[in-house]
């Protein structure tokens, strides 16, 4: 888990812009490809990111040094991408006919243009769709992130076997479900 | 090892390197003897691990980024705002109990302020001054009845005994 250098976090949590401004460049990408992931599609993706960005800025200050800066990230973009996945999910039944006519008239949003453009990334959606939000983010900080078993328990503030469950859980439901989804794709 | 403590290991420890050396070993072991652990390490290397293996982050739109400026300037708007609507709101406590809402509040304050006034007026000076001279006059008068002394009273030759009758009787 690359770390942000402490210098930039301390000049940010002191109000200094170019400081923050830093600190979003070397983070931008690993929160809003978890959020992506995790939400499943890029309009919550940036929304989240930017929700997680504000977080960041107003909590700065009381952030402990010591501690792993990008645990924390993580912990603040699993937490609000899975809040936002609730969310969607909500509205999405309270407003099944609103989606249908956005998804006839809209025609390809950005997300499915995305998708189009990449076969494989396309492939990733689905396998993590068929995860609920906990096992995936699981999954997204192992599988993507790179982050080992103490690192994940630490930015998700969970015991190191609830970890070991999920991804096994995670795995299993894979190995189960995938072989269609994978045979079809490729 | 058994195969069903080795097919939980793939799942989980051994294809994330989170076991110890020795443990590793006697999986590596196990797998070399076992045709079914190793059919399932290949379908969980294949089916939920290599989908993952490429996989890179993207970049977010720019626009992202604009609109955590554009928020943050938001904020910083809405704090000076609310710095003015502290300090309206710290004067609006002090005035507060000096404003007449209350028509009786209006009449006690009107009538504090009348009879302050009154009592300061020069005619009622005058009629204070009226009644210490009075007064003054009967201090001065009642003075002027006062007897001698008792110790004055015996040098003389003959002993009244009260002031009554020394008044009286001299």
């Amino acid at each position: 888990m690359n770390n942000v250098p402490k210098d930039i976090i301390e000049r940010a949590a002191q109000g200094d812009e170019q400081a923050f401004r830093e600190l979003y460049q070397m983070t931008a990408r690993r929160v809003y490809g978890t959020a992506l992931r995790i939400t499943g599609n890029q309009p919550d993706a940036e929304e989240v990111t930017q929700d997680v960005f504000m977080k960041i800025h107003h909590q700065l200050k009381t952030f402990k040094t010591g501690t792993s800066f990008m645990a924390w990230v993580y912990r603040i973009t699993v937490n609000t991408a899975i809040n936002a996945y609730h969310k969607r999910k909500r509205r999405t039944v309270r407003e099944d006919d609103f989606e249908i006519v956005i998804g006839k008239t809209a025609g390809s949003s950005a997300v499915t243009a995305l998708i189009e453009q990449e076969h494989h990334e396309k492939q990733v959606q689905k396998l993590l769709g068929m995860l609920n939000p906990d096992q995936r983010a699981c999954l997204v900080l192992r599988e993507i992130e790179g982050l080992d078993y103490k690192e994940i328990a630490t930015a998700l503030k969970i015991n190191i076997n609830t970890v070991r469950t999920r991804l096994k859980r995670a795995r299993e439901v894979l190995v189960k479900k995938t072989k269609g989804v994978i045979s079809h794709e490729m | 090892m058994k195969c069903e403590l080795v097919q939980e290991l793939l799942l989980t420890d051994y294809r994330d390197g989170e076991l110890p050396q020795r443990t590793a070993e006697r999986v590596r072991r196990h797998l070399k003897t076992c045709t079914a652990c190793r059919d399932f390490e290949r379908l969980v290397a294949e089916q939920a691990m290599k989908p993952f293996s490429q996989v890179e982050d993207p970049l977010p739109p720019h626009s992202v980024w604009e609109q955590v400026q554009e928020r943050l300037a938001g904020e910083k708007r809405t704090t000076i705002v609310s710095v003015f609507t502290v300090l309206k709101n710290a004067i609006n406590t002090v005035v507060e109990p000096f404003r007449c809402r209350r028509p009786a509040f209006a009449f006690v304050s009107v009538a504090i302020i009348a009879f302050v006034i009154v009592l300061r007026l020069p005619f009622y000076e005058n009629t204070n001054i009226a009644v210490k001279n009075y007064l003054g006059n009967r201090i001065e008068f009642l003075s002027s009845l006062t007897v001698p002394s008792f110790e004055t009273q015996q040098d003389t030759a003959v002993d009244f005994g009260t002031p009554i009758e020394y008044f009286f009787m001299s």
